[in-house]
């Protein structure tokens, strides 16, 4: 199995970058979180590696392959996306067709398409095919799109944001048919989502995108190994940390809270007056990613 | 390595599904303007439109069917194209297929629709017992052909817009056929003579379906020429187009 190569990807939309020079490589054999703020690029990201929609500037590459219209390329891809747009209309871009309609596309389109595997998915999400999509909840709407995405046995599967509208145990179901999945076949998934701590002992790297750029790509567990939140004294807390990035300060009174993420060769002086807890994904997203709000 | 081999086999059925697909939907198409020309025929023979005694029922039956399959075939290639487009292509590339094979995919099915009907009128008309009203009957199929590629074509038009540009291009083909048809109107009505339009404006259709049906490959080659462009068009129009789900 190749790596899927994106490099250079920018997309505008009126006149404004939605994505910016993304360069983006994804392995074989891994399962990776992208997260990121509403609007942050993470759907058009998704949408671009997939040749859903076009770039304006950049490509996207399999095996050395441009991805765009490329039949051959595609069979190693899915991108199963929120069909949120779908429900909410009234009859075009698909929305009157039936839950066993566009299971039947996806099964006639996609080449490795398991129909065992996806009667069974239907069957363990009580899932009805009778219904029509724009009659679905946003649940249901949720299960049809970890459906496409598992049954689809594509190389490289991306799920956008699959466990929005799910309750706790279909949530638990899909986390844990999704590593069965992965340990069996070794397929590569992409899943955005914001629900964040659930889904981060799953993830093997995550990619962070911030505002149209990529901000890290990093594996998960060295990511959390050099992130700590240090308070105390500002003074304290500032000595402590001279040399290092500094992430998303909160004070309180003379009392300072700083998220720091350590380069190769760096470390905290733990002889200072200071409090060094480590993190959890969420809380270094909500500090890399959260400036704006503290700038404001 | 059993994994390896299901997914082999999966994709060796690929084809197989595709074709069953698209060949499913042309049967179908098929199917359903057959069964609304049966109804129809049904319909007009008992209220009022009185079967000729002395031709016989099946006589009769085998004039008038292949009328009514042709404008319900007009019908369904127009609803079953411009659906295909809304409602399926987006999903159809949201699955990874390509936008080029997609709507080579949608023409080929309207053209192999357009075939199926117009092969199906002639079979039935080559039936008729009377050798003159069959020949008669057979010189319909060339221009009733033409006629079936210039709706295919006018929808294939219509369908891309609307997949391209959503409702906006739905509004600019409606507005632009608009056009052209109060433009072939006024022209109609310009060489009419004035005082009644609507009488001359017959008479010149008359005209026209005559003329049609004594040049009917000059209809067909036309049809087919227009075919071709709308499908060009419709190729271009969704090269880059973005799936909205």
């Amino acid at each position: 199995m190749s790596s899927l190569i994106g490099k250079g990807i920018t997309k505008t939309y009126g006149g404004k970058d939605v994505l910016r020079d993304v360069d983006l490589e994804l392995e074989p054999n891994k399962i990776y979180g992208l997260i990121g703020r509403n609007g942050a690029g993470k759907t058009t990201l998704l949408s671009i590696l997939t040749a859903q929609n076009p770039t304006t500037r950049g490509e996207v590459t399999y095996d050395g392959m441009p991805v765009w219209e490329n039949p051959e390329a595609l069979s190693h891809i899915c991108f199963s996306r929120e069909l949120g747009q779908m429900a909410g209309s009234s009859g075009a871009n698909g929305a009157g067709l039936k839950v066993k309609d566009y299971l039947e596309i996806a099964e006639t389109f996609l080449p490795h398409w398991d129909k065992e595997f996806a009667a069974r998915l239907i069957k363990e999400f009580h899932l009805d095919v009778k219904k029509r999509i724009n009659k679905l909840s946003k649940g249901m709407l949720s299960m049809v799109t970890v459906l496409v995405g598992l049954a689809s046995k594509a190389d490289f599967t991306f799920l956008d944001e699959p466990t929005s509208g799910l309750d706790v145990v279909a949530r638990e179901k899909f986390y844990r048919i999704l590593v069965e999945e992965y340990a069996e076949t070794g397929r590569t998934f992409v899943i955005s989502t914001h629900i964040i701590e659930e889904a981060a002992d799953v993830f093997e790297e995550v990619i962070l995108v911030d505002q149209g750029r990529l901000l890290l790509k990093e594996n998960t567990q060295d990511l959390l190994e050099r992130s700590f939140h240090i308070s105390g004294r500002a003074e304290e807390v500032d000595a402590a940390c001279a040399g290092l990035a500094v992430h998303h300060e909160e004070r309180a009174g003379r009392g300072k809270g700083v998220t720091v993420l350590l380069e190769p060769g760096q470390s905290i002086d733990q002889s200072r007056d200071i409090t060094v807890q480590s993190m959890n994904l969420q809380k270094v997203f909500v500090a890399l990613c959260g400036e704006e709000e503290q700038e404001a | 390595m059993e994994e390896g081999k299901r997914r082999s086999a999966r994709a060796m059925t690929y084809k197989t599904r595709r074709l069953w697909f698209w060949g499913k939907l042309i049967l179908e198409a098929f199917g359903i303007s057959a069964a609304i020309a049966g109804v129809c025929l049904l319909v007009s023979a008992m209220g009022g439109l009185a079967l000729d005694e002395t031709r016989g029922v099946l006589w009769e039956g085998l004039l008038r069917f292949p009328v009514y399959l042709w404008l319900c075939g007009a019908f369904c290639i127009s609803v079953l194209t411009l659906s295909l487009f809304q409602s399926y292509a987006n999903a159809m590339i949201a699955v990874t297929a390509t936008r080029r094979s997609v709507t080579a995919a949608i023409l080929l099915q309207a053209a192999v629709e357009v075939l199926l009907i117009t092969a199906a009128m002639a079979v039935i008309w080559s039936f008729v017992p009377s050798p003159e009203e069959r020949s008669h009957l057979l010189s319909y199929v060339m221009p009733a052909c033409g006629v079936l590629f210039v709706v295919a074509a006018v929808f294939v038009i219509m369908g891309a817009l609307s997949c391209r540009f959503g409702k906006i291009g739905l509004i600019i083909a409606m507005v632009l056929y608009a056009l052209l048809g109060a433009a072939a109107g006024f022209m109609a009505a310009m060489t009419s003579g004035g005082d009644e339009p609507m009488f001359v404006g017959s008479l010149l259709a008359g005209e026209f379906v005559n003329m049609a049906i004594q040049y009917g490959w000059v209809v067909l080659v036309g049809s087919l020429l227009f075919y071709g462009v709308s499908s060009a068009a419709a190729m271009m129009m969704m090269r880059r187009m973005e799936v909205r789900l």
